[in-house]
Order: structure tokens, then sequence, then C-alpha cells
């Protein structure tokens, strides 16, 4: 028993910290923010309870992955007429290729960091209001804004490109 | 190429890919493994902003902090707060080298230290004189290792400064916690950590004993994991001298209480006259009329954690055998949860409003829910949608729902209390009376029902809800929130920060303090099924029972929710849910009768 409880602590922390990363992976298979945020806490479960079958001298997110990986495809096979974006196949092509990143994780964190600070003002009050704890939609952010859709959907596009632009130029600068 | 899959991903990360679009990017994603590199890079991006974002609001507390069960901590059931940043770092070197030092010059009576003091000393003033433009940087005593919220660092000149995490706090120095929704966490080098709640004020004064590290708490409450070196903790009433223990203080105008979860104290006068050791389970409160110092012992917290649910829900109720509950969600709606193992029974879209209130019909087959905008749904357990009918929408200042769900009540700004009755077989809702009255707060109760309506200034008048007439009035002295009554209408219990968390009985006409005003603030109260209990959540982490006939206190439960927004139990008390930050709820087992 306490075996049991030291396992589950110990996966439960790890799940923690890469708590993230594992959303990130949920959600690139499935975009559905709602449905997404249900499958996280199903990989949460049942991690805690397969949390012996951890073998904690191996890399924790790939088996973890594995765990969300199943719980995607359960989800589309329960929600059969909610449209599932790619087909299994293709689903298992983008999954195997997750994870390729993993070590310089905390390294893109701090330099996203630096680099949402110099956004504009107006790009980043449009990302606060999209990614705020009850996030607005486009078309609210736009009436908010007194814009059109079309526009907060290329500002967004625009915000997110530059963050990834100067995101790479910061650890390219940082690996040199 | 890579400026199209761009515009695809983000195209399908907002869910509006047509479907020529949706085929173009299978069609990339499948031929190139730069595309799906690319991919994942994007959407991984999307996951740190939201994560970044939410850090920048003071929220990066949120997952770490509620999730995990059973970890150790500053609380008992949840990880010490910031426990995602690194653990905490050793000082710098310059700075371990300076107090290392300034230790052996108090020990030191040889000639020799004396010597090389004065030697330093003069070697410090040359330096000093040479560099006369820098000024020295204060000997840092601990970090932030966490903080949400409004947190400032009073400065030696008086100056009040946003802090950061990881910014370093000196001796003379202050920690300035703001009223709403803010924390912090402090780690000292030792190890010690000291969590700060809303409304704080805590000084780091140079300690009248080097080796002897000391806090003083203006106002407010802090929760202290010490470490094994003496820590002194004052304020106007007490001084607390600990040494690996973990204790809450909290700081009234005219007391102070210590609460012991691990350890013991030793709780003196200022003066030093009068002193006690408090033990591990035990409690004591020193106050400014130097009275005598009594430990008594805490209720037990026989609860043990059962369930961790992400971002569950802002409301959440059992059901009337306790082997369900339901959680109101604004944006992700109604969940069922089946509280044995923690799976999904049943799922539906939620209103987008917050819940005023939730209930469950007694026979479990339905839920009410009042959102905040004034639309009222009733969602029969299993059924694809909930039936959704729009009330009073206008100006609205509040809501509830009776334990039973069959009452609904609204108060509007226009001056105008609303009486609702929901017919869960039909999935209709009608009106069934108007009170003139401009309410704060609504609560009701189920027999009867009756209606208890706080107004601003602290008046609470109760009223049979269906007749209109005033049966009941009761004062306190500035604006109550939250309120409670009773199924049966019986008891009443309000929160202001004036009086605290004050029990009326309205049966036997008395009244009891439960909990004082001025420290830890409650942000919700709610009876037991049956009357017995009274649970409140407050604003640190903790869920606190009393027990109605007598108000004697039965439970403290630390939860490690940062604040705890509802607390429900289950018809028999063997269960909690507690809702904390976040929307993160929490199952627990517990014995409260």
């Amino acid at each position: 028993m306490a075996n049991d409880r030291a396992a589950a602590e110990t996966v439960q922390g790890l799940f923690l910290q890469h708590a993230a990363a594992l959303r990130g992976f949920i959600l690139g298979l499935l975009p559905d923010r709602a449905a997404a945020n249900d499958v996280f806490q199903e990989v949460f479960l049942t991690v805690t309870q397969r949390a012996e079958q951890y073998r904690p001298d191996s890399s924790f997110l790939p088996w973890a992955r594995g765990i969300a990986r199943n719980k995607v495809l359960e989800h589309f096979r329960r929600c059969r007429r909610q449209p599932q974006p790619f087909d299994d196949r293709l689903l298992e092509v983008l999954a195997d290729a997750a994870g390729r990143q993993d070590d310089a994780w905390e390294e893109r964190r701090a330099a996203l960091a630096e680099c949402i600070q110099e956004l504009a003002p107006r790009a980043r009050q449009i990302l606060e209001l999209r990614y705020a704890e009850a996030p607005a939609s486009p078309p609210e952010i736009a009436r908010q804004l007194a814009w059109t859709v079309n526009a907060v959907h290329v500002a967004l596009a625009r915000a997110r490109k530059f963050l990834q632009d100067c995101t790479r130029r910061r650890l390219a600068a940082g690996g040199a | 190429v890579e400026d199209r899959l761009l515009e695809l991903v983000d195209a399908y990360l907002e869910n509006r890919l047509t479907d020529p679009e949706t085929g173009e990017l299978r069609e990339l994603l499948r031929t190139s493994p730069e595309a799906r590199q690319t991919f994942w890079e994007y959407v991984e991006q999307h996951v740190l902003i939201d994560d970044l974002l939410a850090e920048a609001r003071g929220r990066d507390l949120a997952l770490a902090e509620e999730a995990a069960p059973g970890s150790s901590g500053v609380r008992g059931c949840r990880p010490v707060i910031g426990d995602s940043t690194p653990s905490p770092q050793p000082l710098s070197p310059k700075g371990r080298g300076a107090s290392q030092q300034s230790r052996h010059l108090d020990g030191g009576r040889h000639f020799s230290a004396w010597a090389g003091a004065l030697t330093a000393v003069a070697a410090g003033l040359l330096l000093a004189v040479g560099l006369w433009w820098r000024a020295p940087a204060p000997e840092p005593l601990a970090m932030v290792r966490a903080l949400g919220g409004d947190v400032q660092v009073i400065d030696l000149s008086g100056k009040m400064v946003p802090v950061t995490t990881d910014a370093p706090l000196a001796v003379g120095q202050a920690l300035h916690v703001g009223d709403e929704d803010s924390q912090a966490e402090v780690s000292f080098a030792d190890g010690t950590q000291v969590t700060l709640g809303a409304g704080t004020d805590l000084r780091f004064p140079a300690s009248a004993r080097k080796e002897a590290r000391r806090l003083h708490l203006d106002r407010g409450a802090v929760q202290v994991q010490a470490a094994a070196p003496a820590l002194v903790v004052t304020t106007d009433h007490a001084r607390i001298t600990a040494s690996a223990t973990r204790f809450r203080l909290y700081r009234e105008a005219t007391a102070s209480r210590v609460e012991l979860e691990e350890g013991k104290v030793r709780l003196e006068s200022p003066a030093g006259t009068n002193a006690v050791e408090v033990d591990e389970g035990s409690f004591a409160v020193a106050t400014a009329e130097a009275r005598p110092m009594v430990p008594q012992p805490l209720p037990p917290s026989h609860c043990r954690l059962r369930h961790t649910l992400l971002r569950a829900g802002d409301a959440v109720c059992f059901s009337r055998d306790g082997t369900g509950l339901i959680a109101s969600h604004f944006s992700r709606g109604w969940k069922a949860w089946d509280t044995h193992d923690g799976t999904l029974r049943a799922a539906a879209p939620g209103s987008g409003q917050r819940a005023s209130g939730l209930a469950l019909t007694p026979d479990g087959a339905t839920a009410v829910a009042l959102g905040n905008a004034g639309t009222a749904m009733l969602w029969k357990i299993g059924e694809p949608q909930p039936v959704k009918t729009r009330l009073r929408e206008k100006q609205l200042r509040c809501g509830a729902v009776s334990a039973d769900g069959r009452w609904l009540a609204q108060g509007t700004g226009t001056g105008e209390v609303a009486l609702w009755e929901a017919d869960p077989g039909h999935g209709s809702i009608s009106l069934r009376q108007s009170v003139p009255l401009k309410p704060s707060r609504v609560v009701l109760s189920c027999v009867g029902p009756h209606l208890a309506v706080s107004r601003w200034g602290g008046d609470i008048l109760v009223f049979e809800a269906k007749t209109g007439r005033e049966v009941g009035r009761y004062k306190l002295r500035r604006t109550p929130a939250p309120l409670a009554l009773s199924a049966d209408g019986r008891y009443l219990a309000a929160y202001a920060s004036s009086d605290g968390l004050v029990l009326f009985d309205r049966q036997a006409d008395a009244r009891h303090t439960l909990w004082p005003g001025e420290v830890t603030r409650v942000e919700h109260v709610e009876f037991s099924a049956d009357g017995r209990t009274v649970l409140a959540g407050l604003d640190d982490g903790t869920v606190r029972a009393w027990a109605t006939a007598d108000g004697r206190p039965v439970l403290v439960l630390d939860t490690g929710h940062r604040l705890v927004n509802r607390v429900t139990a289950s018809a028999d008390q063997s269960l909690l849910a507690t809702v904390g930050d976040n929307d993160c709820v929490k199952v627990w087992e517990c014995a409260l009768r």
C-alpha cells in the first residue's frame, strides 16, 4: 500500500512537471479545447492508476504520451459524430513525431517569455483576450475592438508568427 | 510553404478549418517530416503562450498547486506553491560568505577575531571609498518563490515595489500581499517556507540574536514550515519560537492565534511574562490583554483526498447517495463524475455563465443551476442538452438555488428579489413571488421556503418566500458576503469582515461568532443537509466546520487549494467536495459526524 502511494506520488509529480508538454500533445491531436481538457484529466487519472507500471529509470514523457495518445483515440471512438480532423494513421504518424524538442522545452519557454514582452501593445492585448481564463472568441474580440473578425484572425496569426520567429532567433543566439 | 502551414495550423487550433484546408493540412503533415516538426513547434508554442499569459495574470500557481494529492509541502495535501519551479537555491556565495562572517563576529571573543574584524572593516571602508558610487546590496535573507495577485516589497526607504518570483528579500524589508486573491511564498536558504495569505503584511526585522531568523506579522495570516534552526515570529500580542514545525498564524486586531500542524512551538507574551508550549494538533490564542494562554485541541481532520478533478467546475453538488458529483463549469459545461473511481459518467454543454447556485433534485435525476447572467438550466443527467430558461437578466446582483433544486431566487439592482419554482419533470420554471428589495446576496432554504436577503450596510432579512412576509431581521456591521441558510431555515450563517463568520440560531434566538473577521476571509459558507454542521471555505485554503448546536469546531482541513471558493458535503457527511482556484475540484473522504 505504501509502495502504491509512493509510486502514485512520483508519477503525479512528474505529471505536473510535464503538464504543459502533455497538454500541448493532446491539443495537437484534439484541437477542441474543452475536449482536450477532459482527455487531460483522464490521462492524469490513468497515469495515477498505472503508477506501478512506470519504471523510474525510463523517461516519463514518452510513457505518458503513449497513454495520452490512446485516450485521444478513445475519445474519437466515443464521439463518432464529432468530425475527426486526422485519420488514425495520420494521428499515429503525428504522435510519433511529437517530442523531438523535449530537451529544449524550458529554454523555449524562457525565450518565448521574453518574446511576449516584445510584442506590440495591441498584439499583446489581442493575445491576452484570446488566452484569457474565459477566452474570448475571435468574433467577441472583434466586437470589443470594433474590428472585423478577419482582422482579428490576421492579427492573432501575425502575433504567433512573430513569437515563433523571435523564439527561434533567441534560441539560435543562445545556442551559439 | 511554412507560412501556409502556419496559417493552416492557426485555423486548426482555432477550429475554423474548411474542408479543403483540412485536406491540405493532412497532405502536408502526411508527406513532410519538416511540416510535422513545425506543426508540433507551433502547437507547443500555443500551449506555452497560454501558460505564460496565465502566469502574467498571477495564476502561475494553479496547476502545480492544485493537482497533486498527498505531496509534501507547506500544506499537508498539496505541493508547495511553486513546486514546479526549481527547489530553493542557496544564496549567492557572496551572500553566504557575508552571513558566515557576521556569525563569526557575533560569537567571537578571541582577540584575533576582533583584529580580523577590524582589518576587515578597514578594508571594507577602503573598498567603499574606492567604490563610493555603488550602493551596497542588502544581504539576502530569503527569496520570493511564488506569488499571485498584488504582492509588493517595501524596501528600506519605505518605497513599495512590485515583486517578482525569485526576488531576494533582505533584513529590514517587508512584504505586502494585497487583499484580493493574492498570495506569496517565501523560501529561506535552510528550507524554511512561509506562505502569506491575502491581506498580509510581514516584516523581516533585524534579529536580536543573529542565529535566529525573525519575522513580524503586522496583519493577516501566514503558514509556516520551519526548518530546524530556530525561527521567531512575532506579532503585537505574541512571540512564537519554532523549530522543525508546521503551523498557521492568524493575526487579529486584539489577538493572535497559532495552530500547530506538526511539531510544537513556544508561545510567549511579548514581555515574556506568560509562556506555553503548543503541541501538534493544538491551538492557542494570545491576546492584547495578556490573558493566560491555554492550548486547546484542534478539531481532528480525518479526511483523505480521494480525487482531484482538474478544471472541473466552479460549482459542485453531490447526489443524495454520495456516489455521484455534479460539476458546472462556465465554459466546459456540466459534468457528472463517479465519486468512487473519479470517472466521467455524463457531460452536457453549459450556458457560458458562472453558477450562482447549483443543486440536484432529491431523486438525483436532474441538476438545476442558475447562471450569473440570468439563465436557469435543468439537466436530466445523461441527456445531451440541458433545458435553458432565461429568467431576470437585467442588473443582476445575486442568485441562489435551494438545496433540493426546487426554488431559485434572483436579486436585481432594480429593487426586486424574484422567487422561481422549478418543475424538473416538465422542464419548466415559473415565477412565484416578487419581493421589493435591493439585495447584495440572497439564499434559500428548502422548507417553506424561507428566503434570506442581505442588504448593503449589514441588514439580513428573512422572508416566507411564498407570501413575501418578513419573519426575521439580523444585523452585521458591514455588508455580509457570503451567506447561507440551513435546509429547514433554522440556522443562518453570514460573514462580514467587521463581524467574522456569525451563526444565528433563529429558533433559539442565539448568535455565535465562529471565525474572526479581520484575518482570513471566508469565501463560501454552506450547511450540511441535516443542518447540524456549517462548513466554510476560506481564502487561506482551509475548510473549517462547526456544529450548529453549540458552535463547537469539528473540522479544520487544509485542502491545498490556494483558496476555497466552494465546499459542500454529501448527505451522510462522509464526503466533502472543495472547489479551489482555477476550478479544480477535490473530493475528500471525511468523518464529519
